[in-house]
């Protein structure tokens, strides 16, 4: 029998003691030395710290103890969360000297109560600003897919570890889409959750009124599972698939898919018997704001350092800090202005409808040496543009749910997106995709 | 939406160097190609954004609220 491969599974085998904390720890490090030269979504192997948590977990298991839901499972997180006593880079060099941290973010220290053990940090755009997880320091990662295309970011390292079997369970964040585009390129499950419902305590910011931290799963179960833990609440009921008001999302949503996406989300909504659409208004002045406010926000959080050494920065985020910091405020204020009034706009959507299905991305990974999407017809920079469709839908808070589409050829993912609290809407409609074999589980789901 | 004309590249450099000093930033000449590009693509995002009419009601949302 091959050893477990999702988070769930994994646990279930190490609570039962079957299978060794120690060995699954072990071979997760192992895998990762041996194939993430492929792929570069590893910045860091905590090695030794790992094997000692896994080695007290195997003691816990043996005196008896329930050690929690994810006993066990090896992960890792994007370096913008804090480990104590590892320092955390952001993705820079800038913060290499910086003190180690003294204490866990809050999400990790919910995922090691549970029994999950960190075992690396994750490779992402410098100060989680771009969509390609192409770091002038660190390297760029490489799509397991296809390793001559992007893996998407900011979070690529994340979602890249995961798609390549390398670790169960990742942490990332999403901006305006750093965990949704990934997820989507990449194929692998991701949640940008309600605004504010997950702690982001001890996670290194971008734009704090944007800026939501998040889990990558190889499985919808697995989702769900580590959603729970890392929203410190128990099991909760899905409501009945059948019940909801299920609606695509039209408009600026549905213009620019590749054929492939296209097929894809129709494929979604004929499972799920969608027929009707509804249009969400200023999409595109969403987005603008979005950008707007990740610019100045950027901007203004770094421009200390700008100020001193901004020559020690990766290029292109440098470029973006320097101008976001040169917003005027009018515009600013004005951003934030839209903000309200877009959100007294999607809930009111919401007043009539229960879950929005919209694509990801335009399209398939682009290619590292050509990395353009085509909007409107036009080759347009896919650093700047692979949040086409992620990054206007942040600006209102939703959560909001990355769903890999079981696709011919390279991943593609949905948006399941739902009014703010209602998270168990989206489990409800992706294990209703999943179960219709829509998406793309782990082979070992649910076991 | 903005009727202004954009400015071409030494006006807009001009302009960045004003808008730098002002906050005691210092953008060294190799920067200098890449805000340029990026202070015209956020010109058009800004132009988007106070293009847009609100009633004096609307209020600015810093805080997060479901």
């Amino acid at each position: 029998m091959s050893a477990p491969r999702t988070a769930t599974a994994i646990a279930a085998a190490v609570q039962a003691g079957s299978l060794n904390a120690v060995k699954v720890v072990g071979s997760a490090i192992a895998a990762i030395e041996a194939l993430d030269t492929k792929f570069n979504s590893v910045s860091r192997i905590l090695g030794p710290r790992a094997i000692g948590e896994a080695e007290a977990l195997n003691l816990r298991v043996r005196a008896g103890e329930a050690v929690g839901p994810l006993a066990g499972v090896p992960f890792g997180v994007k370096d913008l969360f804090d480990l104590k006593g590892e320092v955390t880079t952001a993705g820079s060099i800038v913060r290499r000297e910086s003190a180690a941290a003294n204490e866990d973010a809050v999400l990790v220290s919910r995922l090691r109560a549970a029994g999950a053990v960190p075992v690396a940090t994750l490779n992402m755009d410098e100060f989680a600003y771009g969509f390609a997880t192409d770091n002038q320091h660190f390297g760029v990662t490489r799509n397991p897919h296809d390793t001559a295309r992007l893996a998407g970011g900011s979070s690529g390292g994340s979602a890249a570890a995961v798609a390549a079997g390398l670790l169960p369970v990742t942490l990332g964040s999403d901006t305006n889409g750093s965990i949704r585009v990934p997820a989507s390129l990449c194929g692998t499950w991701g949640l940008r959750a309600t605004q504010g419902l997950l702690p982001t305590q001890g996670v290194y910011p971008f734009v704090a009124s944007l800026d939501v931290a998040g889990p990558f799963t190889a499985s919808i179960n697995d989702l769900q599972t580590v959603f729970n833990v890392l929203a410190d609440r128990g099991a909760t009921p899905v409501p009945d698939v059948g019940g909801l008001r299920i609606r695509q999302l039209g408009g600026w949503f549905a213009r620019n898919m590749s054929v492939d996406m296209e097929r894809g989300l129709a494929c979604a909504l004929a499972s799920l018997g969608v027929t009707e659409s509804v249009e969400l208004p200023e999409v595109e002045r969403a987005r603008a704001a979005a950008f707007v406010m990740s610019a100045a926000e950027g901007g203004n959080l770094h421009l200390p350092r700008l100020r001193v050494r901004a020559s020690a920065y990766d290029r292109a985020t440098r470029d973006r800090l320097l101008a976001g910091a040169l917003m005027p405020s009018s515009t600013i204020i004005q951003a934030h202005r839209f903000r309200r009034w877009f959100r007294d706009q999607v809930h009111t959507v919401f007043q009539s409808v229960d879950v929005l299905i919209a694509p990801a991305v335009v399209g398939a990974a682009p290619r590292i040496d050509e990395p353009t999407i085509i909007v409107d017809g036009k080759p347009v920079s896919a650093r700047a543009n692979l949040g086409l469709y992620t990054q206007p839908l942040s600006l209102a808070g939703m959560p909001i749910l990355s769903a890999p589409l079981r696709v011919e050829g390279l991943p593609l993912g949905l948006q399941l997106i739902a009014a703010p609290g209602r998270e168990d809407a989206l489990f409800a409609v992706a294990h209703a995709l999943d179960a219709a074999g829509v998406t793309a589980s782990s082979p070992d789901d649910g076991a | 939406m903005s009727t202004q004309t954009e400015p071409d590249d030494a006006a807009l450099v001009t302009q960045i160097e004003a808008m730098a000093s002002a906050i005691g930033l210092d953008i060294a000449p190799e920067c200098m190609p890449g805000v340029l590009a990026n202070t015209r693509m956020l010109r058009r995002y800004a132009a988007l954004v106070d293009g847009m009419s609100f009633d004096h009601t609307v209020e600015p949302a810093y805080e997060y609220t479901p």
